[in-house]
C-alpha cells in the first residue's frame, strides 16, 4: 500500500509536523511505502535551513530530512504557499533577485499539480493540519 | 468504511461533531492531538453515539496527563492509527 502525508501545520507552532513525522515512520515500520510528504500552507516552514531550534529540542527539519535519507520520502513543498512566506531556493532567489535563499534539496518545491498526482496515485492521503 | 481524524476537542470547536454528523455506520473515528481533551467532556455525543468507534491517540493522551482517564480498549497508539487508515478506505481529517 502507497501512501502520501500532507502537512499544513508549521513547526514549533502546531503539533501538525510532529504527528505527521511520528505516523511517517510508523507507515515504514509496518512495511508500507511512503512516496512523499507534501507540505502546505504554515507546513512549508518545516522546509527552511534557517529555523534553528534550542539545543536539546528535535529539529524537524533535520528529521525530515533523514526520512528522505533513509527511506527515500520524496520531500515536496508548495511553491507559491513557499514563496509568499520567504521560502526560496536558490532558482527562485536568482529569479527574483535575492541575495540569499532557504529552501534546498532534499526539500523540492513544487506545485499543487503535484498533490493532484499524489492524491491519484497513491492510496492513502492522510492530512496533518493545524 | 471511513476513518475520521479530528485533532481538536468538541469543547473548542465544530471539528469533532462535525466529523460525528457526518459519520456513517461503519466509520471509524481517532481523536488526536488536543482533541483527547474531549475525555474530559463526558456530555459530548460521541461517547453516547459512537463510543465502539471512536479511538483515543495514546502519545497525545500521555503527554497531556490523560491516559487513565481512557480504557486500554479505546487508546490507539501510531501503530495502530497507521493500522487503521490502511483498513479504511479513506481517510477525512476535521481541524
Amino acid at each position: 500500500m502507497r501512501y502520501a502525508l500532507l502537512v499544513m501545520g508549521a513547526p514549533y507552532v502546531s503539533q501538525a509536523p510532529h504527528s505527521a513525522l511520528r505516523f511517517a515512520h510508523a507507515v515504514i515500520g509496518q512495511g508500507y511505502d511512503l512516496e512523499s510528504v507534501f507540505f502546505y500552507h504554515e507546513g512549508v516552514h518545516n522546509a527552511s535551513s534557517l529555523v534553528t531550534p534550542a539545543q536539546g529540542t528535535t529539529c524537524l527539519r533535520s528529521a525530515w530530512k533523514a526520512l528522505h535519507q533513509q527511506y527515500n520520502v520524496n520531500l515536496d513543498v508548495c511553491i507559491a504557499a513557499a514563496l509568499r512566506r520567504g521560502l526560496v531556493d536558490l532558482a527562485e532567489a536568482n529569479r527574483h533577485g535575492y541575495s540569499a535563499y532557504n529552501v534546498e534539496p532534499p526539500f523540492e518545491l513544487t506545485g499543487l499539480g503535484q498533490l493532484i498526482a499524489l492524491q491519484q496515485r497513491c492510496d492513502r492521503l492522510i492530512t496533518f493540519a493545524p | 468504511m471511513l476513518l475520521h481524524i479530528v485533532n481538536r476537542a468538541p469543547q473548542f470547536g465544530e471539528a469533532a461533531s462535525q466529523a460525528l454528523r457526518v459519520m456513517g455506520p461503519e466509520d471509524k473515528l481517532v481523536l488526536i492531538e488536543d482533541a483527547v481533551i474531549a475525555v474530559l467532556d463526558q456530555a459530548w455525543q460521541g461517547w453516547t453515539l459512537a463510543a465502539e468507534r471512536i479511538f483515543v491517540m495514546e502519545e497525545d493522551l500521555e503527554a497531556r496527563g490523560l491516559l487513565a482517564l481512557v480504557a486500554p480498549e479505546q487508546r490507539v497508539n501510531v501503530n495502530t492509527f497507521v493500522k487503521l487508515s490502511a483498513c479504511c478506505q479513506q481517510a477525512i481529517s476535521w481541524h
